[in-house]
């Protein structure tokens, strides 16, 4: 990438200004603090936050990507996850706010079905925040490797240890606070783009349009109704409530700033998601040349002057730090809540609990950037994760929050064989006829629930005369 | 109002906005959220 002077300027002190503030900001004492800020986070925080978590790089240029090849479509599926994150915020959030002694997703889970569920959840929760980690990890160091040079390994050592290092020091607290400014940035940096993009080249925007609606039914017609319907149901659960979305609505302030942080990050997704669609759709029209996945960047080198140029690519970095450092914080609660305290039988003391953190924090960094050096695909690690959450925990999850009476018993089997199915499904028998993997994990989960809940309870009439 | 100009004039000027009211409340939150760490610190070491 041709960057000049002020474009490597910019990013130096964009790490520089993350570096200082993790070393000056005031540490953390206490593990309430460290993992849901005090439960005292206002609405606006948790609202930018949320967003930074949820905008990756996959919700950027994989958007603008899918916007050069497929028109509008990904932004109506992209409605799917909107749909979810309101139905979160009203039926969810506000009452996993009154879960008072619960740091994590496994908290949770434990309470409404007991040890082996709350290690499960742990285990799980801990793998998929390393495993997003890595995939963060490694899309940072591309990025940097492309745009300034460096090679991949520093890439990935500057980008996840920055991150670290406020994670240790602050916690959630330094996480939300750093993610809101890197949210601010790209909220700026994406419509500055759009805006250059229009304003420098001659297209006709509704010709664009006209372009995007008919790429759009083009895509349609190439898939089946089934598959369709796996992209919806994709965008609907893959990432419900995965640890950092539920760590947030455990940190607000109150139930009803829970609510509301989640309202407005719903209702911000429709903004952000038409603006990056809406990139590839022109840039489908000004540079059709281009590959889709390159379209992104090659319309941001075409149209940004430098300095400007330097800022989208600061921009781009904080999109996948600011969703990195999320789960670092997220897995270093869970290994400490759903892992060591369970195995410990609650005996560690708030200041165990507190050191500990920090120190699978920096360990879970360490793991992060070694993992993203030898993963061999980003997209092959992504779908491993969303075939892994959606079909095990998240069931079971909503089972503990909005059921009066979880069968105790059935948490556990049933987050294993749903993992299990949808894995097989997916990578053992490659998804027979087109059947998405998160169909079948799903059912596993919910059958093995089902069924071990009603021997439960005949197993209790048959003792309880 | 086609879907282009819905994305390149109002969603743009809203995220705007939106990210400069945000820069705003969180100068306010760092100061307060880790401020008032320091004044609990304070009030333990007093007692």
């Amino acid at each position: 990438m041709n960057l000049d002077g002020l474009d490597y300027l910019a990013i130096a002190f964009y790490f520089a200004g993350l570096t200082a503030f993790g070393l000056v900001v005031r540490r953390i004492r206490k593990f309430g603090d460290y993992a849901v800020g005090n439960r005292s986070v206002p609405g606006i925080m948790l609202f930018a936050s949320l967003c930074a978590t949820y905008i990756g790089p996959g919700y950027t240029m994989g958007f603008a990507a899918k916007g050069a090849s497929s028109g509008w479509l990904f932004f109506f599926v992209s409605m799917a996850f909107t749909a979810q994150t309101m139905l979160t915020a009203l039926f969810i959030a506000p009452r996993l706010h009154g879960c008072k002694n619960c740091y994590t997703v496994g908290d949770v889970v434990g309470t409404a079905f007991g040890r082996t569920a709350h290690l499960v959840t742990g285990v799980i929760s801990m793998s998929l925040c390393i495993g997003f980690a890595a995939i963060m990890a490694k899309v940072g160091g591309l990025v940097l490797e492309g745009a300034t040079g460096l090679p991949l390994l520093a890439g990935v050592f500057v980008v996840t240890a920055v991150g670290v290092l406020y994670c240790y020091t602050g916690g959630i607290k330094s996480v939300i606070a750093t993610e809101a400014i890197q949210f601010a940035l790209f909220a700026i940096t994406i419509p500055v783009l759009l805006f250059c993009v229009v304003s420098q080249s001659d297209i006709s925007l509704s010709d664009a349009d006209a372009k995007g609606w008919a790429a759009m039914h083009s895509a349609l017609e190439g898939m089946t109704p089934l598959q369709v319907a796996g992209l919806f149901l994709s965008f609907l659960l893959g990432e419900t409530l995965i640890p950092p979305y539920a760590n947030r609505a455990l940190a607000a302030g109150s139930p009803s700033i829970a609510r509301r942080g989640f309202l407005a990050s719903a209702a911000y997704s429709v903004i952000w998601f038409a603006m990056v669609v809406g990139l590839g759709v022109l840039a489908a029209v000004i540079i059709p040349e281009t590959k889709p996945d390159d379209a992104f960047m090659t319309l941001a080198v075409r149209f940004l002057p430098h300095g400007l140029l330097g800022l989208l690519v600061i921009a781009v970095i904080a999109i996948i730090m600011s969703s990195q450092e999320s789960v670092l914080n997220a897995g270093a609660v869970s290994f400490t809540r759903d892992i060591a305290d369970v195995l410990s039988r609650g005996t560690l003391t708030d200041e165990q609990r507190l050191r500990l953190s920090r120190l699978s924090t920096f360990a879970m960094g360490v793991l992060a950037g070694v993992l993203a050096y030898f993963a061999p695909s980003i997209i092959d690690g992504l779908l491993v994760i969303y075939s892994v959450w959606a079909p095990s925990v998240l069931p079971i999850f909503l089972i503990a929050i909005l059921s009066p009476a979880p069968a105790r018993n059935a948490g556990a089997a049933a987050m294993i064989a749903g993992a299990a199915a949808s894995l097989t499904w997916q990578f053992g028998l490659q998804e027979p006829g087109q059947v998405p993997a998160l169909f079948v994990g799903l059912s596993a989960n919910l059958i093995t629930y089902a069924v071990i809940a009603s021997l439960s309870r005949r197993h209790l009439s048959t003792i309880q005369p | 109002m086609t879907m282009i100009t819905f994305s390149v004039y109002l969603c743009t000027s809203l995220s705007v906005l939106i990210a400069l009211g945000t820069i705003n409340a969180t100068v306010r939150y760092v100061a307060t959220a880790f401020n008032a760490d320091s004044g609990a610190t304070k009030t333990v070491a007093m007692q």
